[in-house]
């Protein structure tokens, strides 16, 4: 089997988890199309420093992608002026603001971008507070608040759209 | 402790960023105080439906067929180059041991004449070790050039000849401040200058010239195919890029070449 082979035969099974991961961090799919290009070609490149046999692929695989995602997060934020946090007060829920199938990522991804990044490195890739601040660097008590306000915005988007599902039931019925 | 400042350092209790100190006088709050202990209970649940949600929905994901496709091509170019390189870098080892046993040999006279018949092997490794080029004028550079993300792209087949070299422009693509200009050169005995930079082109519209940023090169066979990175003209706007002259491998240049697209 040659490097490439192996290389693939490693890969293809974590491509679309891998995608859908960078469209999580990135928020939209031509990015993470690009992100998760070369964050291919750089795992490539370092194929034969991987250490801990295949098993180790996937979480390695996993890190470089995230890694070449935050470095894209990074410099696009540096051209969005530091915030204020009343220019991050959550959108009021409106019925058009809902989620229409209920899906999490619905939720996740109607979120302003400095919010989402943060509730993707958490919750999907399960990132301590202190690792987010380095990797978006930005300061950890931004990590907390943006988080804070994040989950809360979240709360109040699934809980209303729970509602609105008991009230369909209830017209079903 | 007051409730209000519980709740605030309660994102950074769920996800174990206190100190045990901290971490206790919380855990002590949230004993005796139905209000805050609902609130964490709430922030456990929305914690736990989103590491549960989003890894569910990444779990189930597929890559479309288009982005595959296009990763697996990079891959390939990129296992080519790496083949060539390892190929290099082999004949480099092959071709030192040569030197040094040809320095040996040359000592005896028997051997004189099998001297002269040996390849040049040094020049060959040379070659191959030819990097694929990548010229930033701006190191800032190098991440525009990694993350260019083309919004519109066309491509082309417009040329100009002269002397036995063939500019060919390929392909246009433009970013929200950056124009990527794909070209190829063709020609009998075309080689890299010595200088990088003098390989670097100019672009220029009727209004002036664009800034020419960054170039790539990618030596293929008999062709050198080139992405220049420059500002991104008015749309409409006829583009002539302009060649410099390069070294041909049996003395002296080629010519400068102009070709004139719009995208």
């Amino acid at each position: 089997m040659t490097m490439e082979e192996r290389f693939f035969a490693l890969y293809r099974p974590e491509q679309g988890k891998l995608y859908r991961t960078a469209w999580a961090i990135l928020g939209n799919e031509a990015d993470a199309a690009d992100a998760l290009q070369e964050a291919t070609i750089r795992a490539y490149r370092a194929f034969g420093q991987l250490r801990g046999g295949d098993v180790a692929f996937s979480a390695w695989m996993r890190r470089i992608l995230v890694n070449t995602c935050t470095q894209i997060l990074r410099k696009r934020m540096r051209v969005i002026p530091v915030e204020r946090p009343e220019d991050l007060t959550a959108h009021p829920v409106t019925e058009v603001d809902l989620p229409l199938d209920g899906d999490v990522w619905d939720a996740v991804r109607s979120l302003d971008e400095r919010y989402r990044a943060v509730v993707v490195l958490r919750f999907l890739n399960d990132m301590q507070l202190e690792e987010i601040a380095a990797a978006l660097d930005i300061p950890l008590g931004t990590v907390k608040s943006r988080l804070h306000a994040a989950m809360k915005q979240l709360r109040n988007r699934l809980n209303a759209l729970e509602e609105r599902k008991e009230g369909r039931g209830v017209d079903a019925v | 402790m007051q409730c209000e400042q519980i709740q605030s350092e309660l994102i950074a209790y769920l996800h174990g960023t206190l100190s045990p100190q901290e971490r206790a006088a919380i855990e002590a709050h949230l004993m005796q105080c139905e209000a805050c202990s609902e609130e964490a209970n709430a922030m456990r649940d929305i914690s736990d439906k989103l590491s549960r949600g989003l890894k569910e929905w990444v779990n189930e994901g597929v890559c479309p067929p288009d982005v595959a496709e296009r990763i697996q091509r990079s891959l390939r170019g990129e296992s080519r180059r790496f083949t060539r390189r390892r190929a290099a870098a082999a004949i480099t080892a092959v071709a030192a041991a040569a030197a040094v046993l040809l320095f040996a040999l040359s000592t005896q006279p028997q051997f004189a004449q099998q001297v002269a018949s040996v390849p040049f092997l040094g020049a060959l490794a040379a070659h191959l070790l030819e990097p694929d080029l990548e010229i930033h004028l701006d190191p800032q550079q190098r991440m525009t050039a990694a993350l260019f993300r083309p919004q519109r792209s066309v491509k082309l087949n417009v040329t100009a000849e002269a002397e036995g070299l063939k500019l060919t422009v390929t392909a246009a693509a433009l970013s929200d401040q950056s124009l990527r200009i794909a070209y190829t050169l063709r020609g009998e005995g075309l080689t890299l200058p010595e200088d990088e930079k003098a390989l670097m082109p100019t672009a220029s519209t009727e209004s002036g010239p664009l800034t020419c940023r960054s170039l790539t090169a990618e030596q293929g066979r008999g062709a050198i195919h080139f992405q220049l990175y420059c500002d991104a003209a008015p749309a409409g706007e006829a583009i002539s890029l302009t060649v410099p002259p390069l070294p041909r491998e049996q003395g002296g240049t080629f010519p400068s070449l102009t070709a004139t697209f719009s995208y």
